[in-house]
Order: C-alpha cells, then sequence, then structure tokens
C-alpha cells in the first residue's frame, strides 16, 4: 500500500487536475481525478476558494466550474520547494 | 535580589557575538519560512516561521544586554555577577526569557498538530506561570526550555525513526544539542562555566539548523541562478 498523500500533496493533485483541464472543471471530475470523498473534497475546494489558489467559473446549465489562479499557478511553480521546507523542518 | 547568571568578563564580548550569531540563524530560518509561506499560505509554515523570529528577537535582546553590561559597568572581579542591578539590563532578561518561551511553545504547539488556540494559550500561560512563581527565575526558565526542547527531541527523534532522512537527523542533532545546553544553562547561576558550556553547546545546534537550511536553500538558488543566466 502506498504512503498516505500530505494536504500539501493532495492541495497539489486538485491544483493539477484543474490545470490540466485549461483551468475549468466540474467537481465530479475533480472528485474522480483526486481520489478523495466528496466531503474532502468539497474541504479542500473551500480551502483553496479562501487562499486565493482557484476560483469558481460562472454558472453553467451544467453547474458549478472551478479554474486555477496566478496564486495557484504558483503553487505549483514552487511546489518542491514548499515541500522540501515541509520535509526537511519536519512540518505539516 | 535575584542572581541571573555566573559569567567570566574574559567572555563578555564573545557571548554577545555568539548570542547575535544565533539571532541571526533563527532570523534566517524564520524569514525563509515566511518567504516560502508567499506561495502556500500554510497555518504550520507561518506559525513555524513566528517562533523562529520570537526566538532570534530574544536572541537579539540577550546579546544587546550583554553587550550593555560591559560598556556601562566597571568590572573588576574576574567573574561578573549577572544579577538585576540595573532596569534596563532585567528588561533586556525578562525580554530574552519571554520570547524564547513564547517562540519554543509556539514550535512544540506546532508538533503536536493541533487545530485552534486552547492548548496553545494553556501551554504559554503554564510556562509562565512556572516562572512567575518561582524565586529562581533563570533556574525554571532554562528547566521550562529544557522541557519544551525535550519535547521538540521527541519529535524528531519519531520524524526520523519513521521517515529517515538527513534533514530529520539533523534537526535532531540540532534539539539534542540546545537541549542538553539548555540544561546545561540551568547551572548558570551557580558556576560561571556553565554559561560558557552553554553557550558552545548552543552555538553546535544552530549551527546543524544552519546547515540544514543551507541544503534546503542552496538547490533553490543554484535553480534560480540558471533561470537567471
Amino acid at each position: 500500500m502506498g504512503k498516505k498523500r500530505s494536504r500539501l500533496e493532495i492541495i497539489r493533485d486538485i491544483l493539477v487536475v484543474i490545470k490540466e483541464k485549461s483551468g475549468k472543471i466540474k467537481p465530479t471530475h475533480i472528485l474522480y481525478k483526486s481520489n478523495l470523498s466528496h466531503q474532502m473534497m468539497d474541504e479542500y475546494l473551500t480551502e483553496l476558494l479562501k487562499k486565493g489558489f482557484i476560483e469558481e467559473g460562472e454558472r453553467e446549465d451544467k453547474g458549478r466550474t472551478y479554474c486555477i489562479t496566478k496564486k495557484g499557478q504558483m503553487f505549483l511553480e514552487r511546489y518542491k520547494m514548499i515541500a522540501d521546507f515541509t520535509e526537511g523542518f519536519g512540518i505539516g | 535580589m535575584t542572581e541571573f547568571y555566573l559569567i567570566p568578563t574574559w567572555f563578555f564580548g564573545f557571548s554577545s557575538l555568539l548570542e547575535l550569531f544565533f539571532g541571526l540563524i533563527t532570523l534566517g530560518v524564520a524569514l525563509y519560512a515566511f518567504y516560502v509561506n508567499r506561495f502556500c499560505d500554510e497555518r504550520e509554515i507561518k506559525l513555524f516561521g513566528y517562533g523562529f523570529l520570537a526566538i532570534a528577537l530574544s536572541y537579539f535582546s540577550w546579546a544587546f544586554v550583554n553587550w550593555y553590561v560591559p560598556f556601562k559597568a566597571s568590572i573588576q572581579e574576574e567573574i561578573f555577577r549577572f544579577n538585576n542591578y540595573e532596569m534596563l539590563v532585567s528588561l533586556g532578561v525578562y525580554a530574552h526569557v519571554f520570547l524564547f518561551l513564547i517562540g519554543l511553545v509556539t514550535l512544540v504547539f506546532l508538533t503536536m498538530m493541533r487545530e485552534g488556540n486552547r492548548l496553545y494559550s494553556l501551554l504559554v500561560i503554564l510556562s509562565f506561570l512556572i516562572i512567575v512563581f518561582s524565586e529562581q527565575k533563570i533556574i525554571s526558565f532554562y528547566f521550562v526550555s529544557s522541557l519544551l526542547l525535550f519535547y521538540m527531541i521527541y519529535h524528531y527523534g519519531r520524524e526520523f525513526y519513521e521517515e529517515g532522512g538527513k534533514h530529520n537527523a539533523l534537526m535532531l542533532l540540532a534539539f539534542i544539542f540546545l537541549f542538553i545546553a539548555s540544561v546545561d544553562f540551568t547551572f548558570s547561576a551557580i558556576n560561571h562555566i556553565h554559561f560558557v558550556a552553554g553557550h558552545i553547546l548552543f552555538l553546535i545546534g544552530y549551527l546543524f539548523i544552519l546547515f540544514n537550511l543551507v541544503l534546503m536553500v542552496k538547490p533553490f538558488l543554484r535553480k534560480q541562478k540558471q533561470k537567471n543566466g
């Protein structure tokens, strides 16, 4: 069995999924790709919205969509540095 | 009159420099934490930064006191009895005590991975109550610090046991030396040699932290350099 993903890894996975879909994705697709429970995914999405890493797209007939922001892209670019820091100092 | 430390007078300049150096190392860790936090906005990283910032400020305050005392006082004895003979000195020492404990409590709280402020406030209040109601405040301060540092050893010991890795090993070694230094400082009001030995042990501990920080920052700087040219 693989190692349990850290919070930062889950955030990275969600952002990667959104980015791969040209920055616009429906929650069901995130749920499928990020391998999380519905409740967990909702919690993460709320957090990412609060942090400004993603934003809710305009409501379409088919429901909510999410797109990655510039701040979210910066997180992905600097992910290794962030992960090295938390791992290096044993936090998170 | 409360006796803080017994210090050999020849050590005054060195002690100030060492404390300044400890302050710069911990400030470096804090600033890097704040820099990393700019990209992820993580509560743990921010708290880690504040913890190290408080420790850095505590060392700057201590360095100031150890610089100010020989500058102002005419010391003729070989061993200086560092007590609360002047308001400014007392303020400096108590600022060091307050900030160092706040920093350590923040780091210990962080390793417990708890949400909320109740446990944090309890840790802060308990730590300070022990010192406030103690007759030998400096001894109590180092006793509480040693206890908190022991929890940090436990945290990094467990991390090293479960995950391994050079970073965890370095942090474990760092906190072992900081713990021994803190225990040694408990006796610094009894014999002046403990003040010198404590500084050297602290130096070894902080050098491990500095080495860990350098290992972390180096690949990032190399990457930046490649990007720029």
